[in-house]
């Protein structure tokens, strides 16, 4: 409860030059509602002036918690965070009313005005009931990163993350790099440089290899997790402060039997002449099904070796981004052959093998080959890397970012990050700046040593609980245990705030901080004009 | 001195500037136009019914998000002029509007100013000289950006036949632009789904030639299959021509014969693709770094992000075309690489 009263805050914004909010209507609107002890116009909340002078009225009016009527807490919680500090309250001892997107973008007249009100009088009704919360701004965060992965993306995370001065636990499920780089690289000299930077960073001590190991359990925190490897059979723990998981697909073209595709030396040896290459996602949904530029270049190695050969490239689209671009016309004037193909061709026979489909303008095609190959991708490492860490996989098989719009890298799991590969066409590099960018989402995390733990956390009231152990198995973060009392408590570094607890527990003894049921029934009262 | 100067501060250098902030390191943003966005603060959410991950509104929160910053400071309506120094301690002679130079030192110089949507006046064929109805993507995205409907400008009536021509001035040789821009598959769709969902009675038909969309997640086929009003055709148009009825009229090769077909729309909107900027070739010489063979500012194979030159990065579009998220993503690696070679941080 509040002992000092609310403060109010309306940022100018908008007085002026925006007609649809009367923000002086919306001040004296506020200074009516009961406990609000200080309301005041700050010119420009965002400016430093504005923020100086939001601080004085703080310090000098004795509120001890306050109301910001302005734009979104989404973008601006860092700000309004680092107010209530500098004001010697707590850092969330706050609530925002976003007038600006919740009012005035979406209503007009006297219907934005009244919204607007609304939105005041909810983050007032809610502040009164804030409670303070466990919070801990600095707890420590080890600096190592557990790198997950055994081809030439994970090599790529880590070395950036030595360069900055982090260490590095490299774990790989076999037993040396993988051999082969599924990326295209632009030329022999960009590949030898890959590769030998993947020399490097095998022998910097500032990675440390751990061979053929595989994931058991994963737990604890961000800032420090704790792993537990299978190590060729031997249980090996591991203590990091993130993960980031960089499973490496393996595309590649192969015969229908698996193997891998011919050299030119070999067909024309085996005088096989007429090659079709097939995207195999036309068939299997994963993977891709257009013409890639893998298919491209190795027709291209193939008709400058053995002029004979006959290349068919079929697919729905022709993906090509950057150099490929000029490449897939070269193809064409080397008379490689491309063939669009919407839906799925039959094929039939061995040796010839023969392809039938439906052109829409050319109508029934037909086209014999002596050797068909596939455009596979294979990523047998994302669904146990998936599995271990608890991290969904999308309907393409990717681990599936948190919002792959808003923060490239992340996981649903805090400080579990995830580098994606896109089937369609992956250049050297597309994956240098996918592993780079993943690195320094990792970074940004770690670099400054420390993270914050608590605020919106669950707390369980002893009293109520009856120790069903529902939360404990409800909470995808393995937050809660059954403490010294026989009772549930909720460790607050694992706890997320996620609220499935809450919404399981039989005998309502789970509330959340800053987010409490008794806030919620009076944000929503007030929503519904149901004043105290 | 650890602080990174920021040319441009569009989607990229915002980027770059908030992953700086993150790991504590402070930036100057020197951004030519009085207000951050760049070419993002041009285009308009095409999410009518629901968000249709057009990432628009990405860039609108980082502008937000960059104002609030401590770390962050901004330099409006200022342009680089010329850089001195060297890296590690780099000297940068800036113009502000108004108020004459300033001199911002910096360790590290992130560049992030941008290409630019392909002029349309260019490909006399399409005929965005003659027809009033003939518009670009970014006239579209700035009416919808601005009032939240697209008219006619003939008629100011809402269209109720709408072709989208597909990679205008991308893939081009005439125009030296043989690539794919990468973004303008993805934004057609969106700007399509966008149409639909404002008035379900204007019916589509995109022009199409390769479908590019990155996000393996987004399926344009069967959008347009679920839905009648909607039509794909695989064919780079010849020509757009002013019809008998004054309205423009597509002549392309027909999917189904091997004939030339001509159909009238109410309005056609040509999807520009991104070329570099036209300053980028001073700003080249002004930051002693390379271009490549289309005239953007050139990274060195398989080293995202850097240019030519120790101790100056890019970010975005100026080193070639792009969509919002590997801006995005741009931004971090150029911000990761400034902090490794002022030595790392911590
Ligand atoms: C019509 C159209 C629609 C699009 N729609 C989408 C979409 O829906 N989704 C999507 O993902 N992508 C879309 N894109 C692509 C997207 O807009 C770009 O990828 C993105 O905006 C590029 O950001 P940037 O930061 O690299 O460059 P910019 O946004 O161009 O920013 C560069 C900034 O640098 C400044 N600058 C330039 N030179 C100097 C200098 N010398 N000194 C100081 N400052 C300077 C400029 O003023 C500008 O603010 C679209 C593109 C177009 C043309
Ligand atoms: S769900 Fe509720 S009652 Fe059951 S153990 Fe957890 S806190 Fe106790
Ligand atoms: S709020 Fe979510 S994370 Fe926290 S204890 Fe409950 S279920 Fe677990
Ligand atoms: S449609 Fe685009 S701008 Fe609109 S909410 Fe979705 S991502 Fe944001
Ligand atoms: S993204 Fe699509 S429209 Fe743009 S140039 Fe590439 S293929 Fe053409």
């Amino acid at each position: 409860m509040s002992d000092g009263g609310i403060g109010v805050f309306i940022c100018s914004w908008g007085s002026g030059k925006d007609p649809k909010l009367d923000m002086d209507g919306l001040l004296s609107f506020a200074s009516g509602i009961e406990g609000v002890a200080l309301v005041k116009m700050i010119d420009r909340i965002c400016s430093k002036p504005g923020q100086k002078e939001m601080i004085a009225a703080i310090k000098g009016s004795g509120t001890d918690r306050f109301v910001v009527v302005a734009c979104s807490a989404r973008t601006k919680r860092k700000l309004y965070r680092h107010i209530a500090t500098s004001s010697g309250l707590h850092p969330l001892a706050f609530e925002v009313a976003s007038v600006r997107e919740q009012a005035a973008f979406v209503h007009e007249g006297p219907e934005a005005q009244r919204k607007a009100e609304t939105l005041v009088r909810m983050a007032v009704e809610k502040v009164r009931l804030w409670v303070e919360p466990p919070f801990e701004e600095e707890m420590p965060a080890l600096r190592n990163v557990a790198v997950l992965g055994d081809g030439l993306m994970a090599m790529a995370v880590a070395n950036e993350i030595m360069a900055q001065g982090l260490t590095v636990d490299l774990v790989m499920s076999g037993g040396s790099p993988k051999g082969s780089p599924p990326y295209i690289f632009s030329n022999q000299d960009e590949m030898d440089r890959a590769l030998r930077s993947m020399a490097e960073a095998s022998s910097d001590p500032r990675m440390t290899t751990i061979k053929n190991a595989s994931v058991l359990d994963f737990q604890g925190p961000p800032g420090d997790f704790g792993l537990v490897l299978d190590v060729a059979g031997e249980m090996v723990p591991l203590r990091c402060g993130a993960v980031v998981l960089a499973p490496e697909p393996r595309m590649e073209l192969r015969t229908i039997d698996g193997s891998p595709a011919p050299s030119a030396q070999e067909l024309i040896a085996r005088g096989l002449r007429r090659i079709v290459i097939l995207p195999s996602g036309a068939s299997s949904g994963i993977g891709c099904s257009c013409m890639t530029p893998r298919g491209t270049l190795y027709a291209l190695s193939l008709v400058d070796a053995a002029p004979g050969i006959e290349v068919s490239l079929m697919g729905r689209e022709a993906r090509a981004m950057d150099w490929m671009e000029g490449l897939q016309r070269l193809a064409q004037e080397k008379g490689i052959r491309f063939f669009r193909i919407d839906g799925e061709p039959k094929v039939e026979g061995h040796a010839p093998t023969v392809i039938t489909w439906r052109d829409p303008l050319l109508g029934d095609m037909r086209l014999q080959a002596d050797l068909l190959l596939l455009d596979t991708v294979l990523t047998p490492e994302v669904q146990s890397l998936a599995k271990a860490f608890d991290v969904p996989v999308d309907e393409k098989g990717e681990l599936l970012s948190i919002d792959s719009r808003l923060r490239p890298g992340e996981t649903v799991r805090k400080g579990v990050f995830a580098a994606r590969f896109r089937v369609g066409n992956m250049l050297y590099e597309d994956m240098a700046l996918e592993a780079g960018s993943v690195a320094a989402r990792a970074l940004e995390m770690l670099s400054m040593g420390t993270l914050e733990v608590g605020g919106a956390v669950a707390e369980v009231d002893q009293e109520k609980c009856s120790a069903c152990l529902g939360c404990l198995r409800v909470c995808p973060y393995s937050a809660p245990m059954i403490g010294q009392a026989g009772k549930a408590e909720v460790r607050m570094e694992l706890c997320q705030g996620c609220g499935a607890c809450v919404a399981l527990c039989p005998s309502r003894a789970i509330d959340i901080y800053c987010f409490s049921d008794s806030q919620i029934v009076a944000q929503s009262r007030a929503a519904l004009g149901k004043v105290r | 001195m650890n602080r990174v100067a920021i040319i441009g501060g569009g989607v990229a250098g915002l980027s770059a500037a908030i992953s700086l902030e993150r790991r504590g390191v402070p930036s100057i943003i020197v951004e030519r136009e009085e207000a951050l966005g760049g070419l993002c603060g041009e285009l308009g959410c095409k999410g009518v019914e629901r968000c249709v991950r057009c990432d628009v509104c990405l860039a609108r929160d980082m502008v937000a998000q960059a104002r609030s910053s401590p770390l962050i400071e901004r330099l409006g309506r200022a342009e680089l002029r010329s850089v001195s120094g060297q890296p590690g301690d780099f000297r940068l002679a800036i113009r502000v509007g108004g108020q004459g130079h300033r001199l911002v030192r910096a360790a590290v110089i992130v560049c992030a100013t941008g290409g630019e949507p392909f002029d349309a006046h260019l490909d006399k064929r399409l005929g965005y000289d003659e027809l009033a109805d003939v518009v670009t993507s970014l006239d579209l995205e700035r009416q919808l950006s601005a009032e939240g409907r697209f008219l006619v400008p003939s008629t100011s009536a809402p269209p109720k036949k709408v072709a989208f021509i597909l990679c205008v001035g991308s893939r081009d040789e005439r125009f030296n632009t043989s690539y794919c821009s990468k973004a303008c598959c993805k934004y057609s769709f969106k700007l399509a789904q966008g149409l639909r969902a404002i008035d379900p009675g204007c019916a589509i038909t995109i022009f199409f030639m390769d479908w590019r969309l990155y996000d393996p997640r987004e399926n344009v086929r069967a959008w347009a299959s679920g839905d009648s009003g909607v039509r794909l055709v695989r064919s780079r148009p010849a020509e757009v021509l002013l019809g008998e009825d004054s309205r423009p009229e597509v002549r392309f090769a027909s999917e189904k014969d091997a004939i030339v077909e001509v159909e009238a729309f109410d309005a056609v909107v040509l999807s520009v693709g991104l070329r570099p900027a036209r300053s980028a070739a001073e700003l080249a010489r002004t930051l002693q770094v390379e271009t490549d063979a289309h005239g953007f500012l050139r990274s060195p194979k398989g080293e995202p992000c850097a240019s030519t030159r120790p101790g100056v990065f890019l970010a975005g579009t100026c080193r070639g075309p792009k969509e919002i998220v590997e801006c995005v993503k741009d931004g971090a690696e150029a911000a990761s690489k400034a902090i490794a070679f002022m030595g790392g941080v911590g």
